[in-house]
């Protein structure tokens, strides 16, 4: 193994530094702290898929307390053996998509260096953690709060064949968590820094990057930030690239991509495609493009000048659905047919996250709610009003069809109650409690909220929150304290219980009865003198003796009689949620009623035609109730559904036996 | 050309065609109404109180059909119950009905259709239990074949970027599936049309190796009545599928899709029928039984000198 000397790496950054033009200014005014900066030199051999880098890292200390130490990711490293945290949470399977063990990688670093007065300090590496994606220093010189530290790393990377993020498939490239990369220091709590899980995303602090690759010629290189400069080497390039205010920075190379190019509103759209999804292009530029409009509209305009789309190669999809600052990671596929709009859901997605992660910067180990579950009500807001909110994700599919809320519901009743929203992201019972609570239920909880406060309040509400979130990192307490202070209420006693709880909630009808109005006996106040009530009705008494023929011709005409009608609502589960009542009579007339929640029922009377239905939530303003099938009552439900979905699975087992005649 | 007659009288199959296809139709028919009338009850007592599950009548309701599994898990059970009997029951009808419909298309007296069909279920019903076992393994081939054929297309176009690349194999595979399940299906088929037409003087395991060794000496024409036939099928699914099916979204529709989808079931078992027909009248045009080649005989059977008309069918059977 060949290291190389500490001098020849600060040799070569420095020399980098000293020859570089300068980079654009893209912001005059910082938007964020720019406390964790990185200048990059990176050169791929596309035939090993390995890497080398030098790398520069400028880092200031934002907090109160001294830094004595630093702690670094090494992400690859969750791909180096099978004792990896990565490895052993997921058993070699990320989402769908299985590791390929014969192509395992890492990230190594060989040589690192704190710069004090101008000398590089070689620093020991200690892995401090249960692997090798987090390495720690004793840092040369402690970094006082307000101080800078300069360190300068020679690192190597080997890449896995991609299953989770990031590595290769074939000439296919996608570098995700790439490069030796600080934790976030947090004073005296020390580094945040965790170990790569197989449920966790990242955390990191907000900087400039200037990342300059170099790649085969012939390969098209798509990465965050903007290009500023392009250097042809023999049958090599150099490609620059700069960004600020940002997080992280990803970037892909392949020789096949299908570029196509786009500009709206001043923001330019490149997409990368592969070449057999040529065809679905249209669909991603429209998805960015109506996610840029909705997303600017609700929260804040895009601020970045560019968005890049990657598509990754067929068997590659371990890659997609990712997002980086302004470089997303779609998943389009030639077999699945088009009434099935993945494609639009996942780029409209992880476009959004462009604001939930990429801007409120939120710690993605520990409360991924924060991004996900935000993120994700966001994207049934773009689908539901793109498409219609009950075909936004399948729309005709062999006559059925679904809608976002749909989905995140099926995913969430299956594991309403084992864990919180709010949990470190590897502390989940399974992958689907995980899935469920940091994408689901967040859904359904910003919905329910959205019922309470009504949409234009809930808009300004979270548009409070995004404003103070943006270049920050958000906790789940921010969002109560800031969402209460926008509303004029303490959210706090309907949402905490949402989120730290496992606490579900279930409306349902429990009782209707509807009787006939009593006839009335004693003495009738109503007269003077009173008199017993008997004589005052004789005529009414008369008409009932007559018997069963009378009493027939009174119940073809049910709207002439009144009745006495109760209703009662019943609320399950430990959740409190205000909700309303639709109660319609025979007469067909209806009245809207609401309850607060508190207590376990509610009753509701009335004097007057029968009751026909009662639908508690009409307007699925609740999505949060667990069972939403009880939440109504018809006097005569015509069976229609039931028919209708017998008929749908009898057409299944009818085709199914007389396809085996074809065998007999 | 004789495949192209046999096919013809398949098509034009007459009263006993038109028999066989109403009872292959009205059989899986009935099977599957029984079958599914105890998930009706259930739905109907669990959806008719709720004014929520309308959502579920035009396909949607996906998030309503989750409540239905996590909330009453016994509704699945009881409803699906009587499904494997269903097929199982399924199993020796489509037994008799298709040994009847051999019997009636090898018959000569098509006057009596009726009594034809039973003569053939009696006689050829226990025989073609046969078959079954065949089946039973050739379903295993092609379940298993194109589960690895999936597995190697995957692994083949695995960071393919040329389309025609990836479509080129998907064609490639998809084709050469085909042509080795129609071998298969139409070696059945032939073996049991040689039964069929041999009387008792031919075993049944015999008649199964002269059928496939008759297939295979006519490969493109018997490969290609199997493959025509089972194109008929395919679209008529591909239609109730995808076309009819949708119908089910939009309620006014409904009922109109529905009977759509039936005249596809129908069209199905007239084409079973009439595949049934194709392939006694192809085989019988070469009249091999009166000659009796040996197994794997060559194939100067098909000499022009060898060629003996093609019986033509009584006139009364090709009124349909
Ligand atoms: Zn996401």
């Amino acid at each position: 193994m060949r290291t190389r000397s500490l001098a020849a790496v600060l040799g070569a950054v420095l020399a980098t530094a000293a020859a570089a033009q300068s980079p654009p200014v893209l912001f005059q005014t910082p938007m964020s702290p720019r406390n964790a900066n990185y200048a990059i030199d990176a050169s791929l051999d596309p035939v090993k898929h390995a890497l080398k880098g030098d790398e520069r890292i400028r880092w200031r200390n934002i907090q109160q307390a001294p830094a004595t130490d630093a702690w670094f990711h090494l992400y690859l490293n969750a791909f180096v053996n099978s004792q990896s945290v990565f490895m052993k949470e997921s058993g070699g399977q990320h989402r769908q998509f299985q590791f390929d063990d014969k192509s395992w990688g890492y990230c190594r670093v060989t040589a690192i260096a704190q710069i004090v007065e101008g000398k590089a300090v070689p620093l020991k590496q200690t892995f401090p953690r249960e692997d090798s994606t987090v390495m720690r220093v004793e840092l040369a010189a402690p970094v006082p709060p307000g101080g800078e530290a300069q360190f300068v790393i020679a690192f190597e990377d080997q890449l896995p064949k991609v299953f989770a993020r990031a590595g290769y498939l074939g000439s296919f490239h996608m570098m995700g968590q790439w490069f030796p990369k600080l934790g976030v220091f947090q004073g005296d709590r020390g580094w945040n820094c965790h170990e790569y899980h197989l449920n966790s995303e990242f955390f990191s602090d907000f900087g400039v990057y200037d990342v300059a690759v170099t790649v085969p010629k012939a390969y098209v290189v798509g990465a965050t930030g903007v290009l500023w400069k392009e250097a042809d080497k023999g049958d090599t390039k150099t490609l620059s690239f700069h960004a600020e205010d940002v997080h992280d920075f990803a970037w892909t190379a392949s020789p096949n991509f299908v570029v196509a190019e786009e500009t709206w509103n001043k923001v330019k759209i490149r997409v990368l495609m592969q070449p057999i999804n040529r065809g679905d292009i249209p669909r991603y530029m429209a998805s960015v493009k109506r996610a840029l409009d909705d997303f600017g509209r609700w929260l804040w305009p895009y601020p970045y000048s560019q968005i890049t789309v990657v598509d990754p190669p067929l068997g590659g999809e371990g890659a997609g659905g990712m997002e980086y600052p302004t470089l997303i990671t779609a998943d389009a596929n030639p077999f699945i047919p088009r009434s099935v709009l993945f494609p639009e859901m996942v780029t409209v997605h992880e476009f959004g996250h462009q604001y939930w992660y990429g801007m409120s910067a939120n710690n993605e180990f520990e409360e991924a709610w924060l991004d996900e579950g935000i993120n994700s009500y966001y994207e049934t807001r773009v689908m539901d009003e793109w498409f219609s909110p009950n075909r936004s994700i399948v729309d005709g599919f062999a006559g059925w069809r679904m809608g976002d809320v749909a989905m995140q519901r099926l995913s969430y009743i299956g594991v309403p109650g084992l864990d919180p929203i709010v949990l470190p992201s590897w502390k989940y019972v399974s992958n689907g409690a995980y899935n469920a609570m940091s994408y689901a239920k967040p859904v359904l909880v910003l919905k329910t909220l959205e019922g309470v406060l009504g949409r234009p309040k809930m808009d300004e509400v979270m548009k409070a929150f995004f404003m103070k979130a943006k270049f920050t990192h958000p906790t789940t307490e921010d969002f109560l304290r800031i969402t209460s202070e926008a509303a004029g209420r303490d959210l706090s006693p309907l949402l905490r219980p949402m989120l730290y709880g496992t606490g579900t909630v279930d409306f349902k009808v429990a009782r209707v009865t509807s009787l006939p109005e009593e006839t009335l006996k004693g003495y009738d106040m109503s007269v003077s003198p009173p008199r017993l009530a008997e004589k005052a009705r004789t005529a009414d008494q008369a008409r009932e003796s007559k018997g069963k023929d009378k009493a027939k011709e009174e119940d073809r005409r049910p709207a002439n009689r009144l009745f006495d009608s109760s209703v009662v609502i019943q609320r399950e589960g430990e959740l409190v949620v205000p909700v309303e009542v639709l109660v319609a009579f025979e007469d067909g007339t209806s009245k809207r009623e609401t309850w607060d929640g508190q207590g376990r029922y509610t009753a509701f009377s009335y004097h007057g035609p029968k009751v026909a239905k009662v639908v508690v939530d009409p307007d699925g303003k609740v999505p949060l109730d667990l069972r939403r099938l009880n939440n109504g009552w018809v006097k005569e439900g015509g069976g229609l559904p039931a028919r209708a979905l017998k008929a749908r699975l009898r057409t299944v087992v009818q085709g199914l036996l007389v396809m085996l005649f074809n065998w007999m | 050309m004789r495949w192209m007659s046999s096919v013809k009288n398949g098509f034009l199959c007459g009263r006993g065609g038109a028999l066989s296809a109403a009872l292959f139709y009205l059989e899986a028919f009935l099977l599957s109404s029984m079958a599914l009338a105890p998930l009706g009850a259930g739905l109907h007592r669990v959806l008719d109180g709720s004014p929520e599950a309308l959502s579920l009548a035009s396909g949607g309701g996906a998030d309503l059909l989750g409540e239905l599994a996590f909330n009453q898990p016994g509704l699945w059970a009881a409803g699906f119950g009587l499904l494997p009997w269903t097929i199982l029951l399924h199993v020796v009808f489509a037994l008799v009905l298709t040994a009847g419909t051999y019997g009636l298309a090898a018959s000569d007296e098509p006057r009596h259709p009726w009594g034809d069909f039973w003569k053939g279920a009696l006689r050829l019903t226990l025989p073609f239990a046969g078959v079954l076992a065949l089946n039973v393994a050739g379903w295993g081939a092609v379940t298993v074949v194109p589960a690895m054929a999936l597995m190697g297309v995957a692994k083949a176009v695995e960071g393919s970027t040329s389309s025609a690349a990836v479509w080129g194999l998907v064609a490639g595979w998809g084709s050469a599936l085909l042509i080795m399940a129609a071998l298969f299906k139409g070696s059945l088929g032939f073996g049991q049309a040689r039964y069929t037409l041999s009387g008792k003087e031919e075993g049944f395991g015999r008649s199964l190796l002269n059928g496939t060794a008759f297939s295979l000496r006519r490969v493109v024409p018997a490969a290609g009545i199997t493959l025509l036939f089972g194109a008929g099928r395919f679209l008529a699914f591909w239609g109730l599928y995808w076309v009819l099916a949708p119908g089910f979204a939009t309620g006014g529709r409904a009922l109109a899709s529905m009977v759509l989808q039936q005249g596809a079931f129908l069209a199905a078992a007239y084409l079973r029928a009439a595949e049934i027909r194709a392939q006694v009248s192809y085989m019988r045009s070469w009249d091999e039984l009166a000659r009796r080649p040996a197994v794997g005989a060559p194939a100067d059977s098909q000499a022009p000198g060898a060629l003996q008309p093609a019986p033509a069918l009584d006139s009364s059977d090709t009124l349909l």
